[in-house]
Order: C-alpha cells, then sequence, then structure tokens
C-alpha cells in the first residue's frame, strides 16, 4: 500500500515528465493551443450546454495534423559547442555552439537546444530535504511540495537552456549560435543532448533530431569583494623549505657550502666549486621562513539550511582569490568525503586550482567536528594565522578556536548565519578581540563585508 | 512551462477585435464588446504609455482575481450550477483590465508573478520563473472564442468564424520554411477533420448520456418504477450499490428494529421481473389543515422523511402502515391499489412528516397475488412438499418457510454462473443456496402461494443507520432492499427470509471516502433545504447567501488598501526618522558649518567633492578625502544599513574638528 506522499510523489513525477516532454515539444503557440484544447474539453462535455466541443475538435484536428507532419522530420546534422573553461553561479554563461549541416540541403527555421543531464531526487530526498525558498513560499506548495521537488531537480541540473532560434542554415554548410543560461549551482553540470527541431507547418509542434552530445563545465562558487588578509603572526618555518616553493622573496639566503648528497636538486648545485674540485658541491640556505595562513571551511551543516553552506563557501572562494602567490602560502582545509588539505600560493598550486576544489565541496553529514579540529591541530605549527569560516558559533567550534589562540595564533572568525535564526554572538574565546568575530548573514553578505574596518578586526 | 509563455508572440493586429465580436454576437454582449474593442484597438493608435510597475500589476490582478471570485459565488447562488456557463461567458469582461493595462504599459507585457501570487516572493536569481513576463493578448483571444462558445445561436457559423480565426492566428505563426500549398491543404484538412469531428462528438454525447442515465437509474438513484421492478436475479457478479445517502429519517422515539420503508409493491413474476397489471391510482385529497390521509387512523407513531426528488412525479418512500402525511407542499398525492404513494412535488430535497401504525392499509388480496408462472411452479411445488407445507395453517406455513430459508441459505452479493433463462431460482433454490434479498423475497412469495397464501413482493428501504453527524437516520442507495407481504388471518403482515446478515455485509462494500462524503451530503442537503425555504419565502431571487462574500470583500479592500498604507506608512516613518531625504542626519554638515564659520564659502554651483579639494589644499586635512566618500556613500547608496558608515563619518568628522585646524585658519584667514 502506497502511503500518501509516495503516491503524490509519483504523482509529481509523471506530472514531470509530461510536463517535460510537452515543453520539449510544444511551441509557445501549440502550448496556447493545447491549453485551449484542454479549456474547450473540460467545458465541451456537455455538448448541449455549449459549441465548446466545436472548438475542442477544431484545437484537436489542426493538433493532429501538426504531430503527424512532424515524422517526417529527416536530416543529418552536428553539433560542437566551445564551453569557457569556468562559469560561475548565478552568473549568466554564454558559450558557442558550431551546427553542421550535413545535408544536401538548407534548412530554415530551426530551433536548437542542448540538454544538461541531472537525476530525478529521490522519494527519501524529497522527504528529507528543506529548501530554503520554502519560507518565501505559500502555505499549500510548502505542503505538498511540488515546487521543492523541482527546486531539488533543478539544482540537480544545474540549470535551464532554452530553445535558440536558427534562421538559416545552408547547405553542407555551418553556423555558429550562442547559447546562453545562468547556472543555479556550483560543481560540474553534464550537458547530455543536443537537439535540433523543425516546427510543423503550423508552428506549433517540433519534429526533433537529438544527438548524445555529452561533456561538462565547472561553474566556480560567487566570490565576495574581501580585501587581502594578513593577519598579524609570525612568520614560520616551513619544513622543505625554499626548494619546494620558489627563488622569489626572502628566500635565497645563503649560508654555506657543502658536498652534494644524492637527492640534492641540480639548480642547488655550486659550479664553480664543482670546477674547482671536480666534485659536486651544493649551496646550504638559510632555513625558510614565510607566512602560511590557514583558511578553515566549516562543512558540518548539522541543522542549519543550505544556503549558510553556499555563503560559506562563497567567502573560502573569496579568501582563496586574494591570496598573493608570491609571498605567502594559504592551506584551505576543511572535511569532506574525507580530510582535506590543500596549499595554494608560491610554487604551489594557485588560486584556481583552489576554486575548482571549493565549486565541489559538499556538506559533510557523516563525520564528526572533531575531525576538522583534528586536521587543523596537526598543522598549527606552520601557520601564521587562521581565517576561519563557521556555520555555527556553538561550544566545539568555540573550543576550536581557543585552541588556535592559545597556540598564539591569530584568528580571523566568519559566522555564516540564516535570515531567520540569526542571533547575536558572544565573543566567547574571542573576548579580547571581539571585532575578529564577525557575523554574517546569507542575505547581506557583501553589505556586511563592506561595513567591517579590517584594520580593527585583523589583529 | 513559464519559459514557453515567455516566447508567447502578440495576437495579429485586429484579431482581439474579431473574436471579441464574435463573442458579442454569441452571448448577446455585442453593446459592450464594441467600447472594449475601441478601448484595445485605440492602443495601436496611441502612443502615450503608462509606467506600471510590477507592484500595481500586481494589485491590479489581485483586484481581477479576487472580483472573479466574488462573480463565481454570486453566479452560482443565484444561478446555481449551470453558471459555470454564465461565467464562461463573462471571462472576457474579467481579464479585459489586465489586458487594457498591459496595452497601455511602458513594458507591454505582464509578469508572471503578478499572474501566480506563488512567484511574488521567490528570489529572482535563485528561480528563472520568477522574473518572467508574458503578453496576455493570444491568451485573452483564447478565452474570448472559448467564452463565445457559451452563447446561444447555434448555427454552422460559429464553427466557421472561429475556425477562420484560429486561421488568422496559425497563418501570423506559419514557418517560411513551407510553400504556401503546403501550408492551404494541411490547413483544408484540419477544417474537414474539425467539422467531422464535432459532429461525431455530439452523436457520441447522446448515445453516452443514455447509457449513462440507465446506469444512474439502475444503480444511483433508483427511481421506482411502481409498475415494474426489474431484479438483479440473473445478473452476473457482485452487485455493488452507491454509498450515497438517499433518505433521512428523524424519529423523536428511537428505533428499536429496522424500519421497513416501502416505496412500491408488485404481484406478477416471470424471468426476474416483477410487475402489477393493472394498477390504479387514486388522488388523495387534501385536508384542510393540509394534511393527506391515506387511511382512516387518526394516531400513530411520526417520523420525518426526506428523500431527494428528481423528478415531478415521484414515488416517495413511506413506513409499512402509513396513515397519514404531513408537513408537505406537494401539489397532488395519490394511493394505488398496491399501497405505492405518488407525489407531485417540486424537486430537489424534499421533508414530510409519515404517521404509521404497524398494521398495513394495502388493498384486499387479488387473484394475481396467488399467480406462479408455469415454469417455476414445479420447482415451488417441489419445495413445498419438501418442506410439508401443504394444509398447515398459514401462520405455520410462514414460520417454516422462515426458519428454512434462515437455516439453510447464505447471503451473498456475488453470482458467479450462469443458468438457462428461468432457472437461477431453481438454482438458488436447490444448488447454490445462496443470494441477495431479491432472491430470498421473490423465492418466498412463489413458495407461500403455491401453498395458497397472497402475496406481494414489496421494495424500498430498511432504515437502520443513525448518523451522529447528522442526528436522525440515514439511508443509502445500498440498502434498498426487497420482501415480501404475505396476506394471514385477514391482514398483511411483513415476511423478510433475507437473513439478518444482510446490512453487515452491505456495509462491508463502503467506500473509504464514505464519511467525507456524508459530511459533503449533509452540508449540501442543508443548503438545499436552506435555500428551497428561502425560495418559497421570498418572491424574488435570493441574495443572503451574498453576506458571506462580505468576509471577502473585507479581505480585498484590506488587502488592496489598508495593507498598502500600512506598508506606506511604515516607509514614511522610516523616512521621517531619517529628517525627509537619506544622508540629511550625516555629520558632514556639522564639517561645512565650521568651514564655513572658518571662512571658506563654497562657490556657486561647485560640488561638495570639488569644495572639499580646495579646503584641503589650504588646510592639508587628508582625512576631508576619506570623509567626502563616506558621505557619499551614506547618502547615495540604495542599501539601506548604512548605520556603521555613519559612525564612521561622525567618528572622522570628531578628529578633523577636534585637531583645531579650522580656528587656526580662521584665525589667519587666507
Amino acid at each position: 500500500m502506497l502511503s500518501t506522499g509516495r503516491l503524490l510523489y509519483l504523482n509529481f513525477r509523471f506530472l514531470h515528465t509530461t510536463s517535460k516532454w510537452l515543453r520539449h515539444r510544444f511551441s509557445s503557440a501549440g502550448f496556447l493551443l493545447l491549453s485551449g484544447l484542454v479549456a474547450s474539453g473540460v467545458f465541451g462535455i456537455d455538448a448541449r450546454a455549449s459549441l465548446a466541443y466545436q472548438i475542442f475538435s477544431i484545437c484537436l484536428s489542426i493538433l493532429i495534423i501538426a504531430i503527424l507532419s512532424s515524422l517526417m522530420f529527416r536530416g543529418n546534422f552536428s553539433f560542437r559547442r566551445q564551453l569557457p573553461e569556468y562559469g560561475t553561479v548565478t552568473f549568466p554563461l554564454n558559450y558557442k555552439v558550431t551546427i553542421n549541416n550535413l545535408n544536401k540541403s538548407p534548412h530554415r527555421d530551426l530551433t536548437y537546444v542542448d540538454e544538461l543531464s541531472y537525476k530525478f531526487p529521490s522519494y527519501e530526498l524529497f522527504k528529507s530535504t528543506r529548501d530554503p525558498e520554502d519560507a518565501r513560499r505559500n502555505w499549500v506548495d510548502r505542503k505538498i511540495g511540488y515546487p521543492r521537488l523541482m527546486s531539488l531537480l533543478q539544482k540537480s541540473r544545474g540549470g535551464s537552456l532554452s530553445w535558440i532560434d536558427i534562421d538559416l542554415i545552408p547547405a553542407e554548410d555551418e553556423i555558429e549560435a550562442t547559447m546562453n543560461f545562468v547556472p543555479l549551482r556550483r560543481g560540474y553540470l553534464y550537458f547530455s543532448k543536443s537537439s535540433i527541431a523543425r516546427p510543423d507547418p503550423f508552428g506549433l509542434f517540433r519534429a526533433i533530431i537529438s544527438k548524445n552530445n555529452p561533456e561538462k563545465i565547472l561553474i566556480l562558487p560567487k566570490t565576495y569583494q574581501v580585501p587581502q588578509i594578513r593577519l598579524k603572526g609570525h612568520r614560520k618555518y616551513q619544513q622543505g623549505g625554499i626548494n619546494q616553493a620558489s627563488f622569489i622573496g626572502d628566500s635565497q639566503e645563503f649560508m654555506s657550502l657543502r658536498d652534494y648528497q644524492p637527492g640534492d636538486p641540480m639548480r642547488s648545485i655550486h659550479w664553480r666549486s664543482y670546477a674547482k674540485r671536480s666534485e659536486p658541491v651544493v649551496k646550504e640556505f638559510r632555513d625558510k621562513f614565510f607566512v602560511r595562513q590557514g583558511l578553515i571551511l566549516d562543512t558540518f551543516i548539522e541543522d542549519k539550511s543550505a544556503y549558510q553552506f553556499e555563503e560559506a563557501v562563497s567567502m573560502a572562494a573569496s579568501f582563496a582569490t586574494t591570496v598573493e602567490d608570491q609571498d605567502s602560502l594559504l592551506d584551505l582545509m576543511f572535511v569532506g568525503t574525507k580530510s582535506y588539505r590543500f596549499t595554494s600560493g608560491r610554487s604551489f598550486d594557485n588560486a584556481a586550482n583552489m576554486l575548482e576544489l571549493l565549486a565541489c565541496v559538499t556538506p559533510c553529514y557523516d563525520k564528526d567536528f572533531v575531525q576538522l579540529v583534528e586536521l587543523t591541530g596537526k598543522h598549527i605549527s606552520e601557520l601564521s594565522g587562521m581565517i576561519i569560516i563557521l556555520l555555527d558559533w556553538d561550544d566545539k567550534r568555540q573550543e576550536m578556536v581557543k585552541n588556535f589562540i592559545s597556540s598564539k595564533i591569530p584568528v580571523i572568525v566568519f559566522v555564516i548565519q540564516d535570515t531567520k535564526t540569526q542571533q547575536t554572538l558572544l565573543p566567547g574565546p574571542l573576548q579580547l578581540t571581539p571585532e575578529s568575530l564577525i557575523p554574517l548573514t546569507v542575505d547581506n553578505i557583501q553589505g556586511a563585508l563592506d561595513k567591517i574596518n579590517w584594520s580593527d578586526s585583523i589583529q | 512551462m513559464n519559459n514557453q509563455l515567455e516566447k508567447l508572440r502578440s495576437a495579429p493586429p485586429f484579431i482581439i477585435a474579431a473574436a471579441l465580436l464574435l463573442w458579442g454576437w454569441q452571448t448577446n454582449f455585442i453593446l459592450f464588446a464594441i467600447p472594449m474593442i475601441i478601448i484595445i484597438e485605440l492602443a495601436r493608435w496611441v502612443s502615450w504609455r503608462w509606467p506600471i510597475s510590477n507592484k500595481e500589476f500586481h494589485t491590479l490582478s489581485d483586484f481581477s482575481g479576487v472580483g472573479f471570485f466574488i462573480v463565481v459565488i454570486y453566479i452560482f447562488t443565484t444561478v446555481g450550477s449551470r453558471g459555470i456557463f454564465v461565467i464562461l461567458s463573462i471571462m472576457p469582461f474579467i481579464l479585459f483590465l489586465l489586458l487594457v493595462v498591459q496595452l497601455y504599459s511602458e513594458d507591454g507585457k505582464i509578469g508572471l508573478s503578478s499572474l501566480f501570487v506563488s512567484l511574488r516572493r521567490l528570489d529572482a536569481k535563485k528561480s528563472p520563473d520568477a522574473p518572467a513576463k508574458v503578453d496576455l493578448s493570444l491568451p485573452y483571444l483564447l478565452v474570448c472564442i472559448i467564452s463565445a462558445s457559451s452563447g446561444n445561436i447555434r448555427t454552422i457559423w460559429f464553427f466557421i468564424l472561429s475556425f477562420i480565426l484560429f486561421s488568422i492566428v496559425l497563418w501570423s505563426f506559419r514557418p517560411q520554411r513551407y510553400q504556401f500549398r503546403t501550408w492551404f491543404i494541411l490547413l483544408f484538412l484540419a477544417a474537414g477533420i474539425s467539422y467531422a469531428g464535432q459532429e461525431g462528438l455530439r452523436d457520441i454525447q447522446r448515445s453516452l448520456e443514455a447509457s449513462i442515465v440507465s446506469v444512474f437509474d439502475q444503480f444511483m438513484w433508483r427511481y421506482r418504477d411502481p409498475e415494474r421492478a426489474t431484479t438483479a436475479i440473473g445478473t452476473i457478479g457482485r452487485l455493488k450499490l452507491s454509498d450515497r445517502i438517499f433518505l433521512r429519517a428523524d424519529s423523536e422515539e428511537r428505533l428499536h428494529q429496522p424500519l421497513y420503508l416501502k416505496e412500491a409493491s408488485y404481484h406478477q413474476y416471470n424471468y426476474g421481473v416483477w410487475k402489477n397489471q393493472k394498477s390504479v391510482y387514486t388522488v388523495i385529497d387534501q385536508e384542510l389543515d393540509g394534511s393527506w390521509q391515506l387511511a382512516d387512523v387518526e394516531s400513530g407513531k411520526e417520523i420525518t422523511l426526506s428523500t431527494n426528488i428528481r423528478n415531478e412525479i415521484s414515488v416517495i418512500p413511506l413506513p409499512i402502515g402509513t396513515a397519514r402525511i404531513e408537513n408537505v407542499t406537494a401539489f397532488e398525492l395519490s394511493k394505488n391499489n398496491f399501497g405505492t404513494v405518488k407525489m407531485e412535488i417540486q424537486e430537489g430535497w424534499i421533508d414530510y412528516k409519515a404517521v404509521y401504525q404497524d398494521k398495513i392499509f394495502d388493498s384486499k388480496p387479488v387473484p394475481a397475488d396467488l399467480n406462479i408462472a408455469e415454469n417455476y411452479r414445479e420447482d415451488f411445488e417441489r419445495l413445498a412438499r419438501d418442506l410439508d407445507l401443504y394444509n398447515k395453517p398459514h401462520k405455520q406455513v410462514v414460520s417454516s418457510v422462515e426458519s428454512f430459508f434462515q437455516n439453510n441459505f447464505t447471503y451473498t452479493l456475488t453470482q458467479n454462473r450462469r443458468y438457462p433463462r428461468g432457472k437461477y431460482l431453481q438454482n438458488f433454490l436447490f444448488n447454490s443456496r445462496s443470494g441477495h434479498c431479491e432472491f430470498f423475497a421473490t423465492s418466498t412469495a412463489l413458495l407461500l402461494r403455491v401453498v395458497g397464501i397472497p402475496t406481494r413482493y414489496a421494495v424500498g428501504y430498511v432504515v437502520d443507520e443513525y448518523s451522529q453527524i447528522e442526528g436522525q437516520y440515514v439511508a443509502r442507495s445500498r440498502d434498498s432492499h426487497s420482501w415480501v407481504q404475505a396476506y394471514i388471518d385477514d391482514q398483511w403482515r411483513i415476511v423478510d427470509t433475507t437473513p439478518a446478515i444482510w446490512a453487515p455485509l452491505e456495509d462491508e462494500n463502503a467506500s473509504f471516502f464514505e464519511p467525507f462524503m456524508d459530511i459533503y451530503s449533509w452540508i449540501s442537503y442543508r443548503y438545499s433545504l436552506y435555500q428551497s425555504n428561502e425560495n418559497l419565502d421570498q418572491e424574488e431571487t435570493n441574495y443572503n447567501l451574498l453576506y458571506m462574500l462580505i468576509p471577502l470583500i473585507l479581505i480585498l479592500v484590506w488587502r488592496l488598501v489598508v495593507k498598502e498604507r500600512i506598508i506606506r506608512n511604515k516607509a514614511k516613518s522610516k523616512n521621517v526618522s531619517n529628517n525627509s531625504f537619506q544622508g540629511k542626519d550625516s555629520s558632514i554638515y556639522a564639517l561645512i558649518d565650521e568651514l564655513n564659520k572658518a571662512g571658506f564659502v563654497r562657490r556657486k554651483g561647485e560640488t561638495l567633492a570639488c569644495w572639499f579639494v580646495r579646503v584641503n589644499e589650504t588646510t592639508h586635512i587628508s582625512e576631508l578625502d576619506t570623509a567626502i566618500t563616506l558621505h557619499y556613500k551614506y547618502r547615495f547608496d540604495p542599501d539601506d544599513s548604512k548605520s556603521g558608515i555613519k559612525d564612521d563619518l561622525a567618528r572622522l568628522v570628531r578628529l578633523i574638528l577636534s585637531r583645531g585646524v579650522l580656528s587656526t585658519v580662521a584665525k589667519n584667514p587666507l
């Protein structure tokens, strides 16, 4: 026996599949005529009461002719997308598509669309997901849940592409069309099919030729304008030294010469001494000190909203893009499917790679916050300062911050709050430097960032 | 779907005018249609447009929506269920305002959020449908054509004109890739199919109507034919009657045993059909007190019955032994010699009080009450011999027959096997020994007849179910029952041999939705009674239900006027606290005062920033730059959370003034 919820879900699924097919197949005018068919069908059910059955008959016959004439569309086309390397969530993304007409006749009045693949949300996901947009919906929508399911589906797909018009493709020639859409989520979006359609003589129904054309594009999180933060901590010795880094900065302070040992890099060989002694001699440098900051991202979403998490990722991405590659290192640390530590700056990976990583970060449901504490604890000795982005300011998070402070590591803490559950935060372990605790609410992050007096906040 | 609507083009020129003419002609609204056409088409010649905001569109859409609901309630109240076609006919009026405002707006389109309230609060960035806009002209055209179909002029011209309108619209959407010839051939093909289709649809309706009415008659509303009753003897499958409440019985005393309400009785049976040969109806004269006397008895038990009458002259169910009917405004009442009472009354739910006794007042038996068709006689005589019923006192015979059926038979609603015509009763009596009430009643009637007891087959309802919701007894379609009236010792008495299990078994058939349907049924019953009472009391149309609109109108007024004002007042009070314009409380003005006092005069037309640069050249107060930046941000940035900027600026101004540079300069004017 199906529960009411599951029955509703199955109905929604059916409704979605039907509506997807209708949207794919019918043009706007066709859709209107279809609505006319339904309305006149309802009113025309009693042929004695009205003449609506005649309208029903007209709409039906026109649609039948339109659908039948769409069966005769034959053609050979090839499609090639020119996707950019990245897109940014909520910012319009444009790309070109080259459509090649391989037929010996030209084609007019065609339409083209790309499809993004998606997985229909399971019933369990549908039941358990809380959509922050629900707060803006009315009671019926919230209770029934169809808009929530559609929102889940949109997020799974990542965007909606609509048909574009192609006036003419000459025979055995190609044309370039521009597609645009707004990515609705970060991470990889997967293109599945490319479809070209020909309208029927009435312009109501599309005859479609589709080809599998799988490709993917990475959508980066959005970023905010934040200053480059240099916390007032000490520079620290970096094990592995400058040879892991670059030759620029205060790294090349010569100390002495010594005999070559296997494993020493070629670039350290002192060629003059080698020539004199006929044995390899290498240069030895002073220990390497420079600034290495930690960027901690709290992925433990618990009962917090998905918007909070998205904003936290955006904040992390904002700081990741401010790293000056030559002067310092930034260690991004978070817990996902495992504990991650990713270093950018100097000759390590650049900020773009860090953004790629942040594009794919997901909330952590199955692990404990302790894992993040352990991860940061392991690297605490190498770090000069910490930029911490948290989803809450509870005891365990305060305890972690307290550890950094007791290790004399300056910190700046951003707590992302939901507008609904927003509350005044007590500084807790940051009572000596309360400016270092910065609460931000999801709907006004940039506004709040603009107001911060950074010189006060940075210890 | 919204994306599809967004791409909808506007209607070709003058097509809406043509559709409105068609609508006006069909619905007799032509006098309204003409000014509407002028207003709509004038938009092509008039160049001025209103700058209408989304919010104003929302208000207008709400206004149209609430107006629509008010009209719906009004029409359903005054016209009833057929009001749906009245509503259909006035749809162009209801949407007219929206279309006109769209046509004369600067945008030329209307936001989907105006039409769908659920989209209004959505974040445009996260919901791509939220900011979408549509052109209403084509949907309006379609509405006009469908509305026109509700008109009364039933000529072929409606079909022809409608098809022409559709063709003009299709022509404007025509893809250029096709030749005219192809397009026209397909259009004519569509015309042919649609003409044949609409003819076919009319024929289908005729044949469907015929079959649906017969199904309704049989299973839903069993209009009793007092001359003929077709039983389900010989029907294969499971009998399933509706849960619908057919009758209500309000008795002051609690019923201690099921109450038999008879509709009709018959005395001739053959091949599954009971009928009456000669049924003579006598018109009953109405007494001076308005009652109708059926028998010469003054007093008895009283019960008020309510039932739904769909025909002006209908057989009404009455308790067996009804002597008088009261409290009913019937035009005429007649009764036949088998105790069937027909009433001529206005259709709908009717109430009547029956005064009854335990005695049956039907006419004395006639020879036909002893008839048995030849094809059944042998079987029943054999059974009577087996049961040793011959030459026994009639009372004893009845008792033996009752115990025979009670002890050897079971009740079932299902018959699975087919038998030769006329052999169903034989199978029931000697093989299956299982059937529903019609088997029991028919067999009992015929069995008693073979031993010389006159019998009649009676049909009606057995009332046993007390509804807590209604506080009275109810009988559903599935409570319909048949039994036997046997004439023993010079009087008729009921012989019901159907096992007592029949009622619970029927109850098992109750639908899951029965309680909800009961509540709905009760509400519609009360409403129907109220309406009929009002109709009697008032000569004019009943407008009382329109009072129900008052809360709706109040909500509308609140939504459109008061809520708006509250929001405006809130905004106003916010502005008032900021001294009429944003940024007037900026600390920069204190600094300006001090600069003026120090002799720095701002030139005519000089911007504040330029003036500060000039002052800076003299005073070397470098913070002036920051101060003017902060002031501009506070003054002009649309973001309303600026308390931080204001404080920073105040701090900075205090700092500048505390240095006393300005007073030094003032002492030594330049």
